[in-house]
């Protein structure tokens, strides 16, 4: 009996810890910033896991969270308005804990240099 | 061809200068590389003429392009390549059309021969009376090859030019400095610019001197020993009527060196150009 109990504790022991499988991605990860330097976006989050989870996708500066019933696959379009960086995090409903991360980031973009016109333009364009 | 040979005349005329956005995300004076453009003024351009009997220039249309490229640009007839460039400092080697040449070449008549009946007096010769064929002088246009320095100030843009003939044959220069400021404010767009050109005996002998066979003389009759100089206002104000028209009205002034005036072949001293209309964009 205590040699079953001692090999039933090294299995535990040794025994991966097998959390339930999750992931999270989002479509797109990058913004560019308009010529008002604001990036307008519909923001798609998938996030799936191995057990039914009732999760809130918490994302930076947005005034709410969006809580969705338990499901092993979680999958919503937001629309976004911003001028910095967003952190999308999923946390469980029940017990808050942070299941994942993932950030949007944006970018500005730089045209090639431009050159001045030499002589005084009539036109506005 | 003779129209749209007077509207390359009017548009060398009114739209040279220059004019520099004094933000650099201005996007009214501002192109990216390989950008292209043509506009076209429909309204009324005119010379007047400080050539004794020569016509003054009018047109109801004004064409102008551009092109910038990586170094390249072309602003209708003034050629540029950039040495180097950025906010504060420009040097371009440059391209452009005299002056002087345009006032000379506002018709097509063809040269003859003439009979001069009065001498520039330097030449200690009496002045004889007669008639003189004026329209009938020849004289080619000067292309002129060089190098430009633009430095752009908080407060105003300053422009030193020096150019030297490539295509009349007397190898005349020129060296202009010009102080400009531009204003844009909501639809409108203004532009001043002041400046003066020093134009050395060559260029000044070759346009108002009188060639031998002119003077009915051995030699070339000269105006000028040494260089002289032109002085020249210009404004420009544009409204935007829309994406693709504005109204503008553009006047340049310019006073011709004093000494010049010793010419038989310039009758006024001072000269105006001037454009009101409308201006389309394509």
């Amino acid at each position: 009996m205590k040699k079953h109990i001692g090999w039933l504790l090294l299995v535990l022991l040794f025994a991966p810890v097998v959390d339930a499988a999750q992931e999270l991605s989002i479509t797109p990860q990058t913004c560019v910033l308009d010529e008002q330097g604001v990036c307008e976006l519909e923001l798609a989050v998938r996030f799936e896991s191995d057990d039914p989870l009732a999760v809130c996708i918490v994302i930076t500066a947005q005034p709410s969270p969006w809580c969705l019933q338990a499901m092993t696959l979680h999958q919503l379009s937001i629309a976004l308005r911003t001028s910095e960086n967003l952190t999308i995090s999923v946390i469980n409903s029940d017990d808050r804990a942070l299941l994942a991360r993932s950030e949007l980031m944006v970018a500005a973009y730089v045209p090639a240099s431009s050159r001045k016109r030499r002589r005084f333009s009539w036109s506005f364009q | 061809m003779k129209q749209q040979f007077r509207l390359l005349l009017l548009s060398i005329v009114l739209l040279s200068g220059t004019a520099f956005g004094n933000q650099a995300n201005d996007k009214h004076q501002h192109v990216q590389p390989s950008e292209w453009g043509v506009d076209m003024g429909i309204g009324y351009a005119t010379i007047s003429n400080p050539l004794n009997q020569r016509d003054d220039l009018h047109s109801v249309l004004l064409p102008q392009w551009y092109y910038y490229g990586e170094r390249f640009y072309m602003e209708t007839t003034d050629l540029g390549y950039t040495l180097f460039e950025d906010e504060r400092l420009i040097f371009d080697l440059v391209g452009y059309v005299n002056q002087d040449g345009v006032l000379f070449n506002t018709d097509n008549n063809p040269v003859s021969y003439l009979e001069i009946s009065k001498l520039v007096p330097n030449a200690g010769l009496p002045m004889s009376s007669g008639a003189i064929d004026f329209p009938d002088i020849e004289r080619r246009f000067s292309y002129m090859l060089g190098g430009q320095i633009m430095l752009m100030t908080d407060w105003l843009d300053g422009r030193f030019v020096w150019g030297k003939d490539i295509s009349a044959g007397h190898n005349g220069e020129e060296i202009t400095l010009a102080l400009e400021k531009r204003y844009g404010w909501q639809d409108w767009q203004v532009n001043w610019e002041l400046g003066v050109i020093g134009k050395t005996q060559a260029l000044n002998n070759y346009y108002y001197g009188l060639r031998a066979e002119e003077a009915a003389r051995r030699a070339d009759v000269d105006v000028t020993d040494k260089l002289l100089k032109d002085y020249y206002a210009k404004v420009a104000v544009a409204y935007r009527v829309s994406d693709n028209w504005s109204a503008v009205v553009s006047l340049q002034y310019t006073r011709k060196a004093g000494a010049l005036t010793i010419s038989p072949l310039l009758e006024k001293r001072s000269y105006v150009a001037g454009f009101i209309g409308m201006n389309y964009h394509f």
